[in-house]
């Protein structure tokens, strides 16, 4: 745990008494969960027993509310981990466990708890945080920026998977095994995958057991098969898939439905392996799973339209914290020469930039992790002008900037600006792990 | 009789051939509606500039193909395509080679008129792909309950003004709009004026109710006319609460204020409970008018437009780059029509537009990247990543990083966003 910032001060009071952002230890933790779970409409109580098996990551995580008399109304919770981005990582602050007391709010709760905590990141070096939001209007106004999204695919089978495949896909071995199995080597392909696609979040080892089911999780049905997948070439494992196939039985035929819970593959050969199999187990009559957009479902089948979004969402949301960091942390797939003013309604990074992608001999410049950029403070007339969430929201190169500015999000000064910077910010994974909530 | 050993004629079918044409590809894609005189009449100035092929059975048409020319707006400029519809085969006449009889004639002959792409829509996913088209496009239907609260207007469009209009308001005026509105559009397809006639209405077309209303919407900036949209609201009511849906059939503008404009009061009628927008292409910036994302609800997600290159520096030429690449690119083509090495060079144009110029020079040097023409057309319009293709063994990189440099080359975002027509 950080060290406590000054306590913030709120513009409102309960009872008289001034309101403060503090920090909450251990002995809280019980009342955290009992309060966020409740906010957030999970129908279980929280007991003991909920605490050993999250225990361990608490203890990394830092925790703050509004306390009221004795009573907690509001949560919040952040940690460090490292994120993907284009061509890289950065370590971000996660934010999570964000709740109001349905009966304290419209009284600046959020806003002090957010601002306490992004300036506490900031001012600790952080470039960036990042989090997944209960409804999409609330955090745009913290500069908070929608980056990454999800598609949920319908395939009704049966769908045959085959024209084209990832050269090596045959010589994938995959077999069928149960969560537990992938615990020793789960963990280090979701590892290689996430490093492909901007975004992914880094779990940690209790994590990996709560999923797997190799401990105990209240409330979790404990007799319920959990059946997995495994992908080998030789004796490396580059692929796992995790799935829930309960048994439906009308009319004398077979209609069940696969959910897959988790893809992950650490190559395209891999991940076709995968889906080959996951669309052939027999007895099922459709496939469904939420995946990020990268995935590369629909070019594997022979009929691209068996496949059906039937549901696209939000998923992570982006702040820059630091942006002359955060832009040199990443990497680039054009070259460009642009000054960015940024604004910042939080006052935490705004300012004027030159950023400058080189392309660094253009008839040997291929250079398969991307371009690095120089920026620098300048005073320059900028060519670009956007507010932070408008820059999160491109930085892991799967929002387009010129689709932003189109919906009058960007103001640019110089012709051509915003597509050169949005050509430049663009940046196409390479693996399409299934994205996780934290 | 054709049968399955007898060589297959493709003919070209004449004016005395029109009806019979309609009637069987009507029939073959399952239209309910008989075909008469007067739906040759309607189609009659488009049939007479295009090119109308099929093959006879004693004395039967047993398959149709129709292909007309057009300009295609590309990345950054535009290009010359074969448009390519009616393609059906009788059903008692499949497997025995007429469709690809019908469309290598076809191809071939685009190829030597010099024409540099050619665009279909396919009924069926898996047909085209043999004969090098790739899936280049995507539309979506969206759908919004409303009332929804909408992000302040950006600077501009409430200098837009919007008025109540019907479909015939617009007839001189929506085709200087949706060109301009296309340019921006890679894939986007050209509008005759016997298209505009049916669309909006001004001629008779047998099927359709005269005395629905069309309603529409008509944007001004000034004195300029930026902007329509053209829609239908189906009335309906539930315990005296308005729940009626309002189908946007097509909204396109010359300005991106005019198209927010646009949306912002097709968003905001009164006694609508939903909206619905259907064949709105990927690069759509709906959700991001909205407070609330999450209103924006895709209920269907489809391929709409392939493309087949015919002429590789045709084609590359036409186009802007989004980045600076230097890449030498071997093509396969099965049917032999852009077989070829070339050094792909994009640099900037020095003309202060955005995009990069780009030259294509045959060359004997080691290919960077090798594909078949398939990859390369569905890349072509800039939606597609080639990193997929790649993934999918279906581009081979010689060169490490070559295939994300010209990824990102060709990878291009649309400057506008109007409705996609079919054809």
């Amino acid at each position: 745990m950080t060290t406590a910032a000054a306590d913030t001060v709120l513009p409102v009071t309960q009872r008289g008494e001034p309101l403060t952002v503090v920090d909450l230890g251990e002995d809280r933790w019980l009342d955290f969960l009992r309060r966020a779970n409740r906010a957030f409409q999970s129908g279980r109580c929280v007991t003991e027993a909920d605490l050993p098996v999250r225990r361990a990551t608490f203890a990394r995580h830092r925790f703050s509310g509004v306390v009221d008399g004795d009573r907690l109304v509001a949560t919040f919770r952040t940690w460090d981990a490292p994120v993907t981005v284009p061509g890289g990582s950065v370590v971000t602050d996660m934010i999570s466990g964000v709740t109001v007391d349905p009966a304290r709010r419209r009284r600046g709760l959020l806003t002090a708890m957010m601002q306490r905590d992004l300036h506490r990141a900031r001012d600790a070096g952080t470039v960036m945080a990042m989090l997944v939001a209960s409804q999409s209007p609330i955090y745009g106004r913290f500069g908070f920026g929608h980056a990454t999204g999800a598609l949920t695919w319908r395939v009704d089978l049966p769908a045959e998977v085959g024209t084209a495949l990832p050269p090596g896909t045959d010589d994938v071995d995959v077999e069928l095994v149960e969560d537990a199995d992938l615990a020793a080597v789960a963990p280090a392909v979701y590892a290689a995958a996430a490093a492909g696609q901007p975004g992914a979040i880094a779990i940690d080892a209790e994590r990996w057991d709560t999923t797997l089911g190799t401990v105990a999780v209240p409330g979790e049905d404990a007799d319920r098969l959990r059946p997995a997948l495994l992908a080998r070439i030789g004796e490396e494992v580059v692929g796992y898939a995790r799935y829930q196939l309960p048994e439906v039985w009308e009319s004398g035929r077979y209609r069940s439905e696969l959910t897959i819970e988790d893809l992950c593959a650490s190559t395209p050969a891999a991940l076709a392996a995968l889906w080959r199999q996951l669309l052939g187990i027999d007895l099922v009559a459709t496939v469904k799973a939420t995946r990020p957009a990268s995935d590369l479902l629909p070019e594997l089948l022979v009929d691209r339209r068996r496949a059906a979004v039937v549901a696209q969402e939000d998923v992570y949301w982006v702040r820059l914290l630091d942006v002359p960091a955060a832009l040199a942390a990443r990497r680039y797939c054009a070259p460009v020469d642009v000054v960015v003013e940024v604004g910042d309604p939080l006052v935490l990074s705004g300012g004027r930039w030159r950023v400058r992608v080189d392309d660094a001999g253009l008839g040997s410049g291929h250079v398969p992790g991307g371009l690095p950029a120089e920026i620098s403070a300048t005073a320059a007339a900028p060519d670009v002008e956007l507010d932070v969430a408008t820059l999160s929201a491109t930085y892991l190169g799967e929002t387009s900037l010129v689709r932003l500015a189109a919906a009058g999000r960007v103001v640019e000064r110089t012709p051509g600006a915003v597509r050169r910077f949005g050509a430049a910010l663009a940046w196409e994974p390479t693996t399409s792990p299934t994205l996780h909530g934290f | 009789m054709v049968n399955a050993t007898s060589p297959v004629q493709v003919v070209q079918l004449g004016e005395d051939r029109w009806l019979e044409f309609l009637q069987r590809s009507q029939r073959a894609f399952q239209n309910e509606r008989r075909m008469t005189a007067a739906d040759v009449d309607v189609r009659r100035t488009g049939y007479g500039h295009q090119r109308l092929s099929g093959v006879i059975d004693e004395g039967r048409l047993v398959s149709t193909f129709r292909s007309w020319d057009g300009d295609l707006p590309v990345p950054g400029g535009s290009t010359s395509v074969d448009l390519i519809s009616s393609v059906t085969v009788e059903p008692t006449h499949r497997r025995r080679g007429i469709l690809r009889t019908m469309m290598t004639a076809d191809l071939l002959r685009a190829r030597k008129a010099g024409t540099a792409v050619a665009m279909l829509q396919a009924t069926e996913s898996p047909i085209y792909g043999r004969f090098g088209f790739g899936k280049s496009l995507d539309m979506v239907t969206w759908r919004i309950t409303t009332p929804t609260p909408l992000m302040p207007a950006p600077p501009g469009v409430d200098d837009v003004r919007v008025v109540l209009v019907e479909d015939a308001d617009l007839a001189g005026l929506a085709p200087g709009i949706y060109d301009a509105a296309r340019a921006g559009q890679p894939g986007a397809i050209p509008l005759t004026d016997g298209d505009w006639g049916v669309l909006l209405g001004t001629v008779t077309v047998p099927g359709v109710d005269r005395d629905k209303l069309r309603p529409a919407l008509l944007a001004h900036s000034g004195e300029d006319v930026v902007g329509y949209a053209r829609y239908t609201v189906t009335e309906a009511t539930e315990h005296k609460l308005p729940t009626s849906e309002l189908v946007v059939q097509e909204v396109a503008a010359s300005t991106p204020q005019a198209l927010v404009a646009l949306w912002r009061q097709l968003l905001s009628m009164d006694l609508v409970a939903v909206v619905t927008a259907p064949n709105r292409p990927a690069s759509d910036r709906l959700p991001e008018l909205l407070a609330d994302r999450r209103r924006a609800i895709q209920t269907d997600n489809q391929d709409a437009h392939w493309l087949r290159v015919l002429d590789v520096r045709a084609a590359l030429t036409a186009r802007r780059f989004s980045a600076p690449v230097d890449v030498v690119l071997d093509v396969t083509d099965p049917l032999g029509l852009a077989t070829g090495r070339w050094r792909v060079l994009a640099a900037d144009a020095g003309d202060g537009t955005a995009g990069w110029a780009v030259e294509v020079t045959e060359t004997g040097a080691e290919p960077d990247v090798m594909m078949d023409i398939g990859p390369l057309s569905a890349a072509y319009l800039g939606e597609t990543p080639l990193l997929h293709l790649q993934d999918v063994g279906r581009v081979t990189e010689h060169s490490p990083g070559a295939v994300r440099r010209l990824g990102a080359a060709l990878q291009w975002q649309p400057a506008s966003a109007p409705t996609l027509h079919g054809f």
